[in-house]
């Protein structure tokens, strides 16, 4: 009875302990591999490892795994050719030696495994970088849908139009080092040429917007889309689940509030759109809803070291209003436009 | 209330009644039902416009008082025939968060040469796989010297029916993609590419194995560049601890300064040498070292 008690503890050990731990034979001390490609491109991972273990790994190889980031598909890279790991602590560099099938086009999480003698799994190093794999180098896709709104009526009030804009994009551009190409996809309007504002008017009202068919008057648009607040941990929306957040809630509308009484409005959820005569080179006066830029810390994350905040294509943004007592009945329009700029 | 019972009987009655009917006429119509659903579908799915640019971006040299023309190639790769439109517009900056502007009573931006571009055609139409050529010329005006900046901006064409004039009440967006292939022009006659490192930083962790490092370069010429920096350790016996590449930066235009920075975590303590390797482009390197050292952690 004992033995089985025995038994069952230790095959439940064997689960719980995890991957990492049983596989601390094989130390990485370097690793590296080229982060973008166009299909069709062969390439290689380059992995240097040594052995903590008292004896020799034996018909050790590496093999580079790939896991797409939109589709969770798995494929392998063809295995490095094998070779002895041995236990004086010297180091081993393993090369993999291409693809059986060359992966499509998209992107990819980096898993690099060290395999031994019976196919057993010695150690493995999750890559810092994703793998970048475009289907041309200039071609480019960009599409919202649809191509027009129209808002009829709006509401006194805030409001969020319903149908949201689905934007289809594709967009790959890499320098000669193989590294990413800095890129935004930025949304503005362009009404300078229609907006003329108040005669005498005292203040000069911004161009953002909806613009009246007269173009004395705008109803400034607002825009949310996942790269947007909230955080769901801090302030308690999923946006996964639930979608944009409620434009009647003054947190997400105007930001949350703070100990002072103000709003925090670096975190609001619902973001300006601008004009492109306001915008200017301060990344500030952008509203950029994707892109990937090395040199922009903002938006570096522990699991996003490269800033990359591309969201999967497509993806939705939600545009709303809001009208006040001062705002004026009449027929409003604007051309709203999106655009992909890589410097 | 008898009556009223009654009344709220025959309510039902007439609701059940016509909900029979209404599902009878689903089932008899079903087929149309149907065919009209699909139909709808098939006819509002995105048409999704795939466009291939090349070149992505304009590098050109002119001299000045004469005019540079070149081409532009536009694919279509949508299942639909689209409509194009291009123009010139204004050089988008995008300057990282650690630049350094020029000084004062030095231009804080390169001027534009919007004006000097004329494109031809303006409008395109292009069937589903088509490639049509776009001639741009760029008419640079006499006496022009360094580097001038702007844009071609590529726009796809898509109907948003007019507002009716005599109706209040309509509020209407009209989306437009837009890709924009930024141009560069350098003067040839005062073209000059020149670099140096300003600073070069390396500082040490007291409580870790830990090396932060610097680099700061600047532009001493007179057009852009976009360098591609490598840091490269060796310790004492002049071995390479460690080759850290900080990648090509944005361009950095003339009499601005931008500053790269990259992190390393030793193995060894003791006493190393960074090198910092600088491609300014076209063949030209430049280097600068500083020593440091990495102690034991406390």
């Amino acid at each position: 009875m004992k033995a089985r008690i025995y038994i069952i503890i230790l095959f439940f050990a064997i689960i719980i302990l995890p991957g990492e731990c049983l596989a601390a034979n094989i130390q990485f001390l370097n690793y590296s591999y080229q982060h973008n490609f166009t299909y069709g491109q062969t390439f290689n991972f380059t992995a240097t490892v040594k052995n903590n273990t008292a004896s020799n790994i034996t018909t050790a190889y590496l093999v580079a795994a790939l896991t797409n980031t939109a589709t969770g598909a798995e494929i392998d890279s063809a295995a490095s050719l094998p070779s002895t790991i041995q236990n004086n602590g010297a180091a081993i560099t393993f090369v993999t030696q291409g693809w059986a099938v060359l992966p499509p086009a998209g992107k990819y999480t980096v898993t690099l495994i060290i395999y031994g003698n019976g196919d057993i799994e010695q150690g493995r190093k999750y890559g810092a970088f994703p793998v970048r794999i475009g289907s041309s180098s200039t071609a480019e896709k960009l599409q919202a849908f649809p191509t027009v709104l129209d808002f009829g009526i709006i509401p006194y009030g805030r409001h969020m139009h319903p149908i949201p804009l689905e934007i289809t994009w594709d967009f790959f551009l890499f320098n000669v080092q193989g590294k990413q190409q800095a890129w935004y996809m930025r949304i503005y309007t362009d009404n300078t040429t229609r907006f003329k504002g108040i005669e005498n008017a005292v203040h000069i009202a911004s161009p953002a917007g909806l613009v009246s068919s007269d173009g004395k008057y705008v109803i400034p648009l607002k825009i949310w889309c996942l790269n947007f607040p909230p955080d769901d941990q801090e302030m308690g929306w999923d946006t996964t689940l639930s979608g944009a957040p409620p434009v009647d809630d003054d947190t997400y509308w105007k930001g949350p509030m703070l100990d002072n009484g103000k709003r925090n409005e670096d975190k609001a959820a619902w973001l300006r759109i601008p004009d492109y005569s306001e915008m200017t080179s301060d990344r500030g006066t952008w509203r950029n809803l994707i892109g990937q830029d090395i040199t922009d810390t903002q938006y570096v994350t522990d699991v996003s070291r490269t800033g990359d905040f591309t969201l999967s294509s497509p993806f939705s943004a939600y545009l709303a209003t809001e009208t006040d007592p001062t705002s004026v009945k009449g027929s409003y329009s604007c051309n709203l436009i999106l655009e992909i700029y890589a410097p | 209330m008898i009556n009223k019972i009654t009344k709220s009987q025959i309510q039902i009655s007439n609701q059940s009644s016509k909900s029979q009917s209404l599902n009878y006429l689903i089932f008899k119509y079903s087929f149309v039902i149907w065919i009209l659903s699909f139909v709808i579908l098939v006819f509002t799915q995105p048409l999704f416009a795939s466009i291939e640019i090349d070149p992505m971006r304009l590098e050109l040299e002119a001299d000045s008082g004469n005019t540079t023309t070149g081409y532009i190639t536009i694919t279509n790769r949508a299942n639909e025939t689209i409509d194009v439109s291009v123009s010139p517009g204004d050089y988008r900056y995008m300057f990282s968060s650690s630049t350094i502007y020029p000084g004062p009573g030095k231009p804080q931006s390169v001027p534009s040469c919007k004006s000097w571009i004329s494109l031809k055609p303006d409008k395109l139409t292009l069937e589903k796989g088509k490639t049509a050529s776009l001639e741009y010329s760029i008419k640079v005006p006499a006496a022009s010297k360094g580097e001038y900046v702007g844009a071609i901006l590529i726009d796809k064409e898509q109907p948003a029916g007019e507002l009716k004039a005599a109706k209040t009440g309509q509020v209407r967006v009209k989306i437009t993609p837009r890709i924009n292939i930024p141009v560069y022009v350098a003067i040839k006659n005062s073209l000059s590419r020149s670099c140096e490192i300003q600073k070069l930083e390396a500082v040490s962790s007291t409580n870790k194995k830990f090396v932060w490092f610097s680099v700061t370069l600047k532009n001493n010429g007179t057009v852009h560049i976009r360098p591609a920096i490598t840091l490269t350790m060796f310790d004492e016996n002049k071995t390479v601890a460690n080759k850290i590449s900080m990648g090509k930066s944005l361009p950095i235009f003339a009499d601005f300064a931008d500053s790269f920075t990259a992190n390393w975590t030793p193995r060894f303590a003791g006493k190393y040498t960074a090198v910092a390797t600088v491609d300014i482009g076209a063949k030209d390197f430049i280097q600068k070292s500083v020593l440091f050292d990495v102690n034991e952690p406390k």
